[in-house]
């Protein structure tokens, strides 16, 4: 995070200065300090090898958060990544098998999480059911659909379906250079939707709509037709993840994305993000999911017994939901 | 109109009565149950998975009724499935009627398969059979039984005594044992292992992968346990965490995978190279592990007679009440073969 000085010193200073009170600064710090650990720890942790595979692992989590940190914005919570993620993988897996070109499957699977995610929006701002309950529904409903697009194939029990094709591969397991290509998708697509949130109306309209819905609305925001989109763009967002994780193991599997609602959660909320609404950032929650990862990772490297791991992980959780309360309260 | 109503309630009663005398019938029926095998009794017997019904049928007005309890979340059940519904073929001419029911909640946990043994009583089953993923199970197992309902399990057992009448499925101690053999052989005795469980709560699963360690332990001090991580069954998790072995571990000889997902790390050591160098032993004969081994990915893996496990329960049961056959042993333990790239054409084809 170079610090580039436009303009006047004064101003550069008042950026710099800007930039420390952020919640994200702190979860940065704390990411900083992980990996300085880290590498102290272990050889092999900063080896290019492990920081891509790192990179890599979390790049699933990574793209559905950017997703749910809006969605979260505006007040409103997502359990059903996960099985958005499994069903888009299956359909595109599914589709493939009855020999569909493949990018006209990859379509296929995008527009899958799509319309589920456009449901899981218009039950909420046109039947005004809370999202918690939506999207709980959902989670049942997707994975139900996941296992429905698996039988038939072997019998009348739900199998997993292979997912072969050097395209859709590329895309969850090829690479660039030494550089996974989710890597790289995670990144543009973490810049496009920084940039989204901070310089476009709508991207206005969303932290708008989490702060004070109805004042939102009696300014003129469509808040209904906010939340609708970003309900919709996270099943987008889902559905990529999904054939992305499929295509790295070349299997779509009954039971992908099992839980991962949670740790995409963590993520949003150690990267700054209120679940109350009204403020976060991509950015923010990227460096969550970094530090999840990392610390999986670590665990491994350090060949440190798993139960303590999940424990790590919850405290990890806790921490930074707490530095963040005690924060509000000194600048209050 | 009154003469009309009394007639109802008259037939209604007589109506009443007769199921219940039929009901009751049935159990008087089956009340001189033999007493069955000891609990830790175990051999391998000799017809698993053709276990041939008795040729007796069942005197009943109704046809006796077996529920079979499983799952069909992956395609491990698939031949689980196709044994059951093989038995529920060969007992219907014995006038014996076989279920194959998934319980809502598609978990192998005691709640959800707990619950599913109190609707069977509910239904009136007259034998059940069951997975027993773990100890919660049991004082389930025990209300049916002391309710004159055998029970058997399959697949998996718990170490907890019950009154389940018989088990069909892996010794999955003896199978860790066989792993940690397997794995000793093809790392000539020396060498360093990750482990991959698929959850550290899941009694079979711990089952298999003590079975592992110790018998290692014991035997081939050489060989090391470098890390163990679970997966919860999840393919693209192994993907990760083989990853993550071979980073923290370059001079990594094996990978031992307890469940669900050994082609995750199968293709994570395929994409790192070291195909060969890294062992992989895993566990079931789903089509993606075969494919793993066909190509010489995963050295190799441990079956555990899934046909068997879905088919001979519900046999047996039926010939333990029909015909008064008690089962030979209270472990009736399946064939744990080991599948290699030498002899996968005797067990599977594209």
């Amino acid at each position: 995070m170079d610090v580039a000085i436009i303009g006047s010193k004064r101003s550069g200073k008042l950026f710099l200065k800007g930039m420390i009170h952020t919640k994200e600064f702190g979860v940065f710090c704390a990411l900083l300090l992980l990996i300085i650990i880290m590498s102290i720890a272990s050889p092999y942790f900063l080896g290019t090898h492990n920081i891509f595979n790192v990179l890599r692992n979390m790049s699933t989590i990574g793209i559905m958060s950017i997703g749910v940190t809006m969605i979260i914005i505006t007040g409103g919570i997502d359990l059903s990544v996960g099985s958005l993620l499994a069903v888009s993988g299956m359909v595109t897996a599914r589709m493939m098998y009855f020999g569909v070109n493949p990018l006209i499957a990859f379509i296929g699977g995008l527009l899958m999480g799509t319309v589920l995610g456009a449901i899981n929006g218009l039950i909420i701002t046109r039947i005004k059911v809370n999202p918690f309950i939506t999207t709980l529904g959902m989670l049942s409903i997707g994975r139900g659909l996941t296992f429905l697009l698996a039988t038939g194939i072997r019998g009348s029990v739900a199998s997993n379906i292979g997912m072969k094709n050097p395209t859709i591969n590329f895309l969850g397991g090829g690479y660039i250079g030494v550089v996974p290509f989710p890597v790289i998708e995670m990144f543009i697509l973490v810049i496009l939707f920084t940039y989204f949130l901070k310089y476009t109306v709508l991207g206005r309209q969303v932290y708008a709509t989490g702060s004070n819905m109805e004042a939102a609305r009696l300014s003129g925001v469509r808040v209904k037709n906010v939340q609708l989109f970003v309900y919709t763009l996270t099943g987008t967002l889902c559905g990529l993840a999904g054939i992305m994780s499929g295509g790295l193991i070349e299997t779509a599997a009954t039971n992908a994305g099992t839980g991962t609602e949670l740790d995409v959660i963590a993520a949003v909320v150690i990267g700054g993000t209120s679940l109350s609404g009204g403020e976060g950032t991509i950015v923010g929650a990227i460096i969550g999911a970094a530090i999840m990862a990392i610390l999986k990772n670590a665990f491994v490297l350090l060949h440190l017994p798993a139960f303590v791991q999940t424990i790590a992980i919850g405290v990890v959780i806790i921490l930074a939901v707490a530095t963040d309360t005690m924060r509000n309260k000194n600048h209050k | 109109m009154k003469m009309g109503k009394n007639l109802i309630l008259v037939m209604l009663a007589l109506l009443l009565s007769t199921g219940s005398l039929l009901a009751n019938g049935q159990q008087e029926m089956k009340k001189d149950l033999k007493p069955g095998p000891s609990f830790t009794s175990a051999l391998s017997p000799e017809d698993e998975g053709v276990v041939k019904p008795v040729n007796m049928k069942w005197e009943g007005e109704s046809p006796l009724r077996i529920a079979v309890l499983g799952l069909e979340n992956n395609p491990f059940w698939i031949p689980v499935k196709e044994g059951a519904l093989k038995a529920a073929e060969e007992l219907a001419q014995y006038n014996c009627q076989v279920d194959w029911i998934v319980p809502a909640g598609d978990s192998h946990h005691a709640s959800v398969f707990g619950n599913a043994i109190e609707i069977a009583m509910a239904q009136q089953y007259d034998a059940i059979a069951t997975i027993a993923g773990d100890s919660g199970i049991v004082t389930y197992i025990n209300k049916a039984v002391e309710a004159g309902i055998p029970v058997a399990t399959f697949n998996s057992e718990t170490e907890s005594e019950n009154k389940r009448l018989f088990f069909v499925g892996a010794d999955l101690y003896k199978q860790g044992e066989a792993a940690g053999q397997a794995m000793a052989d093809v790392l000539g005795g020396k060498g360093k292992v990750g482990i991959i469980t698929g959850y550290f709560s899941v009694e079979a699963l711990e089952l298999r992968r003590l079975g592992f360690e110790d018998f290692l332990a014991a035997n081939y001090p050489d060989i090391e346990i470098v890390d163990r991580v679970e997966n919860q069954d999840k393919a693209d998790i192994a993907y990760g965490q083989a990853q993550d072995f071979m980073t923290a571990n370059p001079d990594l000889g094996g990978i031992y995978v307890t469940a669900g997902g050994p082609f995750g790390a199968a293709t994570a050591v395929e994409d790192a190279g070291k195909v060969g160098v890294v062992k992989v032993v895993a566990y079931d004969f789903v089509e993606e592990t075969m494919e793993a081994v066909q190509k010489g990915i995963i050295t190799g893996t441990i079956g555990q007679g899934p046909f068997a496990q879905g088919h001979d329960p519900a046999v047996r049961l039926f010939n333990y009440i029909v015909g008064g056959v008690v089962p030979p042993a209270g472990r009736l333990l399946t064939r744990s073969d080991f599948v290699t790239i030498e002899n996968i054409d005797q067990f599977w084809s594209k």
